[in-house]
């Protein structure tokens, strides 16, 4: 079984004119790999990645993620799909500013409910001290500083151990210290707990150490 | 407390200045319809209460008959004229001969409260040279004051005193001062049949209403009786009152079944005061729901500028797995708080403003200060409908915040 599996894709934006980001795009990708998108702005490549992430419904063409069609469910079931399959790291941390830090990483735990409290506490407790947040659990999110916060995005999109984590530039903002930090987290979730992890880079290095690199060029898959 | 609860929590005291400008102008709401309705709720029972100390709930009297009989049958022959001249509705009998009996009658009725019998004529009164008419009661004192509570209205003097003093008469305050008496004076009264008698002013009453202080007289209806030379019984009108004078009307139709005499209901008289007094409930209604709406207005903005303010973190949370139902429970739970704490210090304030209210000096006619009621009704009703305009003005902005599309958000 595949861990995402991507058949004929294409996808159109309409306005202001008809224009076709996507054409006739087919991949697989293997659980444990660890995937970098690239290619030149326009390219459609964060396009790709959200409707991989299922957040982007509008297409032509068929999604599986884990050997589950995801294509044609309805919003509701595919926000639950989200919440228990796959993590979510974005170029900024968007964490939620009023929230401590460890609210902001236990709140997919919560919504998923598939642990008590206290368990899902001792998880995002640990994921903190993994990341090197030891210290900062009960601080506002808005009140540390932008490695930090990045960092906390990625202890959330890992609380619910999602078999797949997407990440649209998660190291965009940061530092060259931070961000082989967390490619080394990614590398070694990849590794060890058999994730998936498929990141759009504009950062070359980083691709060049991922296990596969795929790339779009106007909308078409090249390598 | 679950997870939504907990984010519209935290929503909300992040923000404390919005979260009280939102509480408060439901406050405001709320507390000015209570206030509203008290107000006008008072100034009705006032209305009510003044015109009823000189009118009963029903009244029972000897009308003209209103079907004329024909003097003579129509002619059966064609060639046969009847002419009749100068015809005349005559009333053959002029007032209620047997009061008493048919007061008897009324007591079984269990609605009624009270009957007092009243000998109603016009006179002229007069001091020296000075001389008015006025419309002369003779009244049963007990009876009159259970209905009236007319011994409220005496500014002077005693009301009982008419029934030890067979000369004693009481004057509107209007009318003593036309004609230039005052208590302890002698007056002499005329009646139309041109019998005088003299009188001692033995006291003063004062209803309010100027038309019936420029002219009432009271005098005990034994006295009256005598006066226009009638038999014991005899009185012009019998006054009832009922437990609720809003059911005169149904009262009156029974009263009608045991006597001939014309029953008439307060409301078929005065429709003038049913219509003010409605009216007077739909301008507080109108009024006070008008300012209701506006506060939900102020909660609809304040729930959008909060949408519009966390787009990006109800983006984040769809994208985490919240869906759109999540989202309306968080920012409803938010209308709601808002509603049930605004409610709650709206129908505190709301209270506080009524006994405000009913401290304010207003000394005109009987009143010293603003008239107003306490209702729990109106409390009630403050409250639900708070509550609902709350619920549909924070419902609008979350259902906008539900459509969001994280990936239009995210992309931006």
């Amino acid at each position: 079984m595949k861990a995402i599996s991507v058949s004929t894709i294409n996808k159109h934006f309409y306005d202001p004119v008809d224009f076709q980001v996507l054409k006739d795009i087919s991949f697989d990708v293997n659980k444990g790999e660890f995937v970098a998108i690239q290619g030149k702005s326009g390219s459609g490549k964060s396009t790709l990645l959200y409707l991989l992430s299922t957040m982007d419904t509008n297409y032509s063409g068929s999604i599986s993620i884990n050997g589950t069609q995801v294509t044609g469910l309805s919003q509701n079931e595919l926000a639950k799909f989200r919440n228990e399959h796959i993590g979510f790291v974005f170029q900024f941390h968007y964490l939620l500013p009023e929230f401590t830090v460890l609210d902001n990483v236990m709140l997919p735990a919560l919504k998923l409910k598939k642990k008590n409290k206290d368990e899902i506490e001792g998880e995002a407790i640990e994921l903190l001290h993994l990341l090197d947040l030891k210290g900062q659990e009960h601080k506002k999110a808005s009140k540390i500083s932008g490695g930090q916060q990045q960092r906390v995005a990625i202890a959330r999109s890992l609380i619910n151990s999602p078999s797949i984590i997407m990440g649209d530039e998660p190291t965009g903002n940061l530092d060259s210290k931070n961000v082989e930090i967390v490619f080394e987290i990614f590398r070694e979730l990849a590794r060890e707990r058999n994730q998936t992890i498929i990141a759009v880079t504009h950062d070359d290095e980083f691709a060049a150490n991922c296990d596969r690199i795929i790339e779009l060029s106007d909308g078409r898959l090249i390598r | 407390m679950n997870t939504n609860q907990k984010i519209a929590k935290v929503h909300l005291t992040s923000r404390f200045r919005q979260l009280l400008v939102a509480v408060l102008s439901v406050s405001f709401g709320i507390s000015m319809y209570i206030a509203m309705n008290s107000f006008m709720a008072g100034v009705n029972k006032i209305q009510t209460d003044i015109t009823f100390t000189s009118m009963p709930h029903i009244k029972i009297y000897n009308d003209l008959p209103t079907n004329v009989e024909p003097i003579l049958p129509n002619p059966k022959e064609e060639n046969t004229v009847l002419m009749v001249r100068n015809s005349r509705n005559i009333q053959y009998t002029k007032g209620i001969k047997n009061s008493d009996a048919i007061k008897d009658e009324l007591i079984k009725i269990p609605e009624i409260i009270g009957a007092a019998a009243q000998l109603n004529e016009n006179v002229f009164i007069r001091n020296g040279v000075s001389k008015s008419s006025a419309s002369l009661s003779g009244i049963e004192t007990v009876n009159e004051n259970k209905l009236f509570q007319t011994s409220e209205f005496i500014t002077e003097g005693d009301l009982s005193e008419l029934d030890k003093r067979s000369d004693g008469i009481i004057l509107g305050v209007g009318l003593a001062q036309g004609i230039g008496v005052k208590t302890g004076n002698s007056i002499s009264v005329t009646t139309s049949d041109n019998v005088s008698k003299t009188f001692k002013v033995i006291g003063l009453l004062e209803t309010g209403s100027k038309g019936a202080d420029n002219t009432r007289a009271l005098i005990s209806i034994r006295t009256a009786r005598q006066l226009f030379s009638k038999n014991k019984s005899y009185a012009t009108d019998v006054l009832v009152n009922t437990g609720d004078y809003n059911n005169a009307t149904e009262v009156a139709d029974k009263i009608s079944a045991v006597t001939d005499y014309k029953v008439e209901s307060w409301q078929q008289g005065n429709s003038q005061l049913v219509s003010s007094s409605l009216l007077r409930d739909i301008l507080a209604i109108a009024v006070s729901l008008t300012i209701l709406i506006v506060a939900g207005f102020g909660i609809y903005n304040i729930m959008n500028m909060t949408v519009n303010e966390k787009i990006k973190e109800i983006a984040i949370l769809k994208a985490m797995g919240f869906n759109g139902k999540d989202v309306i429970e968080i920012f409803l739970t938010q209308s709601v708080a808002i509603g049930l704490i605004g409610g709650f210090v709206g129908l505190i304030l709301g209270n506080i403003i009524v006994q405000l209210l009913e401290m304010v000096p207003f000394k005109i006619a009987t009143l010293s200060t603003l008239p107003v009621v306490y209702d729990v009704k109106d409390y009630v009703l403050a409250f639900s409908f708070g509550a609902i305009i709350t619920l549909i003005a924070g419902y609008l902005p979350s259902r906008k915040a539900a459509k969001i599309d994280p990936v239009e958000i995210l992309r931006a």
